[in-house]
């Protein structure tokens, strides 16, 4: 953490109005693109967004320094979005990973360097909504398995054995994606 | 393709990936923050002076304590005044000298019960007649109060307690009064 970044959160912490809309612009997008992986909808994503900027003010002075600014907020945004993913989640439906089939020929002919990022993010989406958060949590923000385990309230043994079946579950849905567009082609 | 690969891959895509939030989102949010600052600042206002009323009321409550206790006792001895209420209230004694019930004892049994007035009106003639220092009786007053004496209201001889009174023994013969000033008969012979 850079010593402008210190001394800004310096300032937050005694209170400054100013220092605290200086805070918000200068990490705003990366929060906001957090609360948007996490949500369903870009309205949703507003609202974990705004949120999490409200639990950053208020517990602001219990950071540390000595610790990683980005990442603290990061874990803020995926908590909160996972708490606004808990209260929705009787409205969802969810799909079993068992009906994703894939054939060791078709994990065998994927190539990621066929598919760009719009691809792969719709992909993650398309999965199961608890493989997709397991997915984005261990690969894309770094979790380890027992902080996903932590956050979800899961046994670190089922958070490894979801990533497993993420994994494969995107191949697959990225291989019928491009046979998808090869038809159409 | 490795799991590794796959997963450096996706992690590259979205690396320092960044969404620039809606336009009125900052104030919003501020708004928000200002608001929730000004509950929580209410609410602290008012839980201080919640404090403030239980520590003042707990201390009126414990400085009340003995005077309570004495005058709001139930076994029945709240009607009896204690000998240093009496001494207090005979501290208004010159007031009342002026209205013509100038007895010190009736002016005690007034203060409880203005019944008992007429029943002592013997007593607070005896006291008009003591002469007491400082004390500026109008002539009218004193003509008036002559004018309603019968004849075995004039007594020659002053009680004891009165006499005793005058000679500035007050706290010695304060039990004596509420023995025979409470009960407010008294009855004297030609």
């Amino acid at each position: 953490m850079n010593s402008e970044d210190v001394d800004l959160i310096e300032r937050c912490k005694k209170g400054h109005a100013q220092a605290e809309r200086e805070l918000y612009r200068r990490y705003s997008p990366m929060m906001f693109g957090v609360a948007i992986r996490y949500s369903n909808s870009r309205h949703d994503a507003e609202d974990i967004a705004q949120d999490a900027w409200v639990k950053v003010f208020r517990y602001l002075k219990s950071f540390s320094e000595n610790n990683s600014f980005e990442g603290w907020l990061r874990r803020i945004v995926v908590n909160t979005a996972i708490t606004h993913y808990r209260r929705q989640k009787k409205h969802t439906h969810h799909l079993d990973i068992d009906e994703v089939y894939a054939t060791p020929q078709d994990l065998e002919a994927f190539n990621e360097s066929d598919y760009n990022k719009e691809e792969i993010e719709k992909a993650i989406n398309a999965l199961p909504k608890g493989y997709a958060t397991v997915f984005k949590l261990y690969v894309i923000d770094g979790f380890k398995h027992k902080e996903i385990a932590e956050t979800l309230g899961v046994d670190v043994n089922t958070s490894k054995s979801q990533l497993s079946r993420a994994r494969k579950a995107l191949q697959v849905t990225l291989l019928n994606m491009a046979r998808i567009a090869k038809k159409k082609g | 393709m490795s799991t590794e690969q796959f997963d450096q891959y996706v992690t590259g895509m979205f690396a320092n990936e960044t969404v620039q939030p809606p336009a009125g989102a900052e104030d919003a949010l501020f708004q928000r923050m200002n608001k929730m600052r000004k509950q929580k600042r209410q609410i602290q206002a008012l839980g201080a002076a919640v404090v403030i009323c239980v520590g003042v009321l707990i201390g009126a409550h414990v400085a009340g304590d003995p005077q309570n206790g004495a005058e709001n006792s139930t076994d029945g001895s709240r009607a009896i005044v204690p000998s240093t209420a009496i001494m207090a209230k005979e501290k208004a004694e010159p007031v009342l000298q002026q209205e013509g019930v100038s007895q010190p004892i009736s002016a005690t049994a007034e203060s409880t019960e203005t019944v008992e007035t007429s029943n002592l009106e013997p007593n607070a003639t005896v006291a008009s007649e003591t002469p007491s220092a400082g004390s500026d009786v109008s002539f009218q007053v004193e003509a008036n109060l002559k004018e309603k004496r019968s004849p075995m209201h004039q007594i020659d001889a002053l009680p004891a307690t009165t006499a005793a009174y005058d000679s500035g023994e007050r706290s010695l013969l304060a039990p004596e009064e509420e023995t025979w000033v409470l009960p407010a008969v008294v009855k004297v012979k030609d």
